[in-house]
């Protein structure tokens, strides 16, 4: 009888932590297909026209494309050298190398604001401000970290004297990079490159100093949208990332657990 | 640079490693150290072509080293390395065209059996046809042809060492170098892969060196056996030579089992007297050369047990010890006897023969003609 009692607790205890975790984000589905304009909850009516107003609004389709591409790019370019990084700090065991992956891990723990004023006044300096490369550049910073540790993680399990047996085999140093190391850390390259779109994509703080209104992504766009008026669009895209979101996360684990299995 | 063996036209359009040329190895007085220690200390040794050759000695004393120091994944800092004549130092592994199995297989566990096989065919750009048709011949030969389509994670330890040896075999190499590829393997299947592995050496024609610490598995393949000890080799020899004429105590001890009795020595004409446990022995050898002490290794075989004063000596040696141990070994008993200087004596003697009891009073007796006389390091 306790136990049941116990069992219903601890149910209802795992609820509401689950609900306070996820509720904020879901309560932006149903005010995204607000009738009027206006961010209350619960919302009135039924409309898609925030959704359509994506992509009539010139403004809001700009800065989502800008950030879907500003994201790519710099997943590539973070992805190439973290992994490129992590290669060379695993064969660099001794303090050098401790020193340089503590620098490179850097940008995770200081404070972004500290970050941003630095890059601005760098930036002002180079006129990289509203510029592509200023934002590539500023986002490839923030996003390397998490290349370099989830591929170090991957790496620290890697088994490298495969890589010596691929070289008695006839394989050149590239071959065997290309051939064994690549394939075999591949889930920590792809997750990597996934960190990588998504701390640019989401990245506000720096974006919001270096910005320019020519160039807006995402993220500067929401904040100026919300800081001006109230536009349920802000809700129409939360929901849109939300789904794409879940969708990318899910097909990923659907794709290791089917590669575990084998 | 040293072109890859099978990338030429001729040994690319053999369809399977029939017999190929061995390979001979010259290494000369390589030296390689980890800061302080000395890993290998002038090592010299040739091995001739198409020869099965074993490097045995206990962890640490350098064989696997030499080992990778051939296969070049280890730099040296003095010495050269030749293969067929050639200097090969500067060559790194992948342009070595030398056939490696490790004792952790190394399998690559992203690709099947036949994709790991096929792997050193790709490297020396071999058609698909090709491909195809070598892998097949290997794995036929290896007896895994039903496993082809499989990953490295569904075989067993053994088929993966098969397949392992199929794949450094698959393009030919003169020259084959095994680091203990039996190590992580259970006894029957050892002694089952040490077969087939004989069985391969011999249809390949290859140049086989394997890497073990187990005296047995080296006497059953080797045609000569190199002893190392401490970073260096103490005897190269076949396995019956190193067995009854060993160079060394070290050599002596270290294969098979022995006696060794120890005591201050004389030489008189074509004979060395030695005072071992208050009896005077003689020893049919002199060595003239030898200046510090003298200690004489026996077999197991040269040893006879009899009762206490059974023995008139003439011509034969003979010592009191008391017997320790009796072991029964189906055709033979093991005996061990403590002389009364403490040295522990192992005899073997058939088991249709007198039978002693444990605690009894025995001699030990043998011919002056048996033993080794060597020298004595540890005195």
């Amino acid at each position: 009888m306790t136990r049941t009692l116990g069992r219903i607790a601890l149910a209802l205890v795992c609820f509401l932590i689950a609900l306070w975790l996820v509720a904020p984000t879901l309560v932006i589905i149903p005010i995204s297909f607000s009738e009027t304009q206006s961010l209350a909850f619960p919302p009135t009516g039924f409309s898609w026209k925030w959704y359509a107003n994506i992509f009539d609004n010139r403004a809001w389709s700009r800065s989502l494309v800008t950030s879907v591409e500003i994201g790519l790019i710099v997943a590539a370019v973070a992805t190439v050298l973290g992994t490129m990084a992590a290669l060379g700090l695993e064969r660099l065991k001794n303090r050098l190398g401790g020193t340089i992956r503590l620098l490179l891990l850097t940008p995770v723990v200081m404070p972004g604001v500290v970050l941003a004023v630095g890059i601005y006044a760098v930036y002002l300096n180079l006129h990289l401000t509203g510029t592509w490369t200023g934002y590539v550049l500023a986002h490839t910073l923030l996003a390397l970290p998490f290349v370099v540790i989830a591929v170090s993680a991957n790496l620290s399990v890697f088994d490298a004297r495969l890589e010596v047996a691929a070289a008695s085999l006839g394989a050149s140093r590239l071959t065997v990079l290309r051939t064994v190391t690549v394939p075999l850390i591949a889930p920590g390259i792809l997750s990597g490159a996934l960190f990588a779109f998504v701390t640019s994509f989401d990245e506000v703080i720096v974006s919001l100093f270096i910005t320019s209104a020519q160039l807006k992504t995402l993220p500067v766009q929401i904040y100026a949208s919300m800081t001006r008026d109230t536009d349920p669009t802000v809700a129409a895209i939360g929901t849109l990332t939300l789904v794409v979101t879940t969708v990318l996360i899910g097909a990923g684990l659907l794709f290791s657990l089917s590669r575990g299995r084998k | 640079m040293m072109p890859l063996q099978a990338s030429t036209p001729e040994t690319a359009t053999r369809r399977t490693p029939d017999r190929i040329p061995g390979a001979a190895v010259g290494i000369d007085r390589i030296r390689k150290t980890y800061g302080s220690y000395v890993a290998l200390d002038d090592v010299s040794l040739t091995i001739r072509p198409g020869e099965f050759m074993s490097f045995l000695g206990p962890s640490g004393s350098g064989k696997t080293t030499t080992l990778n120091v051939i296969a070049g994944f280890t730099g040296h800092e003095s010495g050269v390395l030749k293969i067929d004549g050639r200097e090969i130092d500067r060559v790194p592994p992948h342009r070595r065209n030398i056939g490696v199995v490790f004792q952790h297989y190394a399998l690559f566990p992203h690709m099947t059996v036949a994709e790991n096989i096929a792997y050193p065919l790709r490297q020396r750009r071999i058609g698909r046809s090709e491909r195809h048709a070598m892998v097949g011949a290997v794995l036929e030969k290896v007896e895994l042809s039903a496993l082809a389509g499989r990953y490295p994670a569904e075989l067993s330890g053994g088929q993966q060492q098969r397949v392992a040896l199929a794949r450094a075999m698959v393009f030919a190499p003169g020259l084959m170098l095994l680091d203990e590829p039996l190590g992580a393997l259970d006894k029957k299947l050892r002694e089952a892969l040490q077969l087939e592995i004989r069985r391969i050496h011999r249809e390949l024609g290859s140049t086989f060196v394997f890497v073990t610490h187990d005296q047995e598995e080296a006497l059953v393949l080797s045609d000569r056996i190199a002893v190392f000890n401490k970073g260096r080799i103490e005897q190269v020899a076949s396995g019956e030579e190193l067995y009854r004429a060993p160079k060394t105590l070290f050599v002596g001890q270290f294969i098979g089992e022995s006696t060794v009795l120890r005591g201050p020595h004389e030489s008189r004409g074509d004979e060395t007297a030695l005072s071992v446990a208050g009896a005077r022995i003689r020893i049919a050898a002199r060595r003239p050369d030898a200046g510090g002490r003298q200690c004489l290794l026996l077999r197991p075989e040269d040893l006879r047990l009899c009762a206490p004063g059974s023995t008139a000596g003439g011509h034969e040696n003979v010592v009191a010890a008391r017997l320790r141990e009796k072991i029964y070994l189906g055709a033979s008993v093991k005996y061990e006897a403590v002389l009364t200087d403490g040295t522990v004596a192992t005899a073997r003697m058939p088991a249709s023969g007198p039978s002693f009891e444990i605690g009894a009073p025995v001699d030990l007796v043998w011919s002056a003609g048996c033993g080794t006389l060597l020298d004595d390091p540890g005195a």
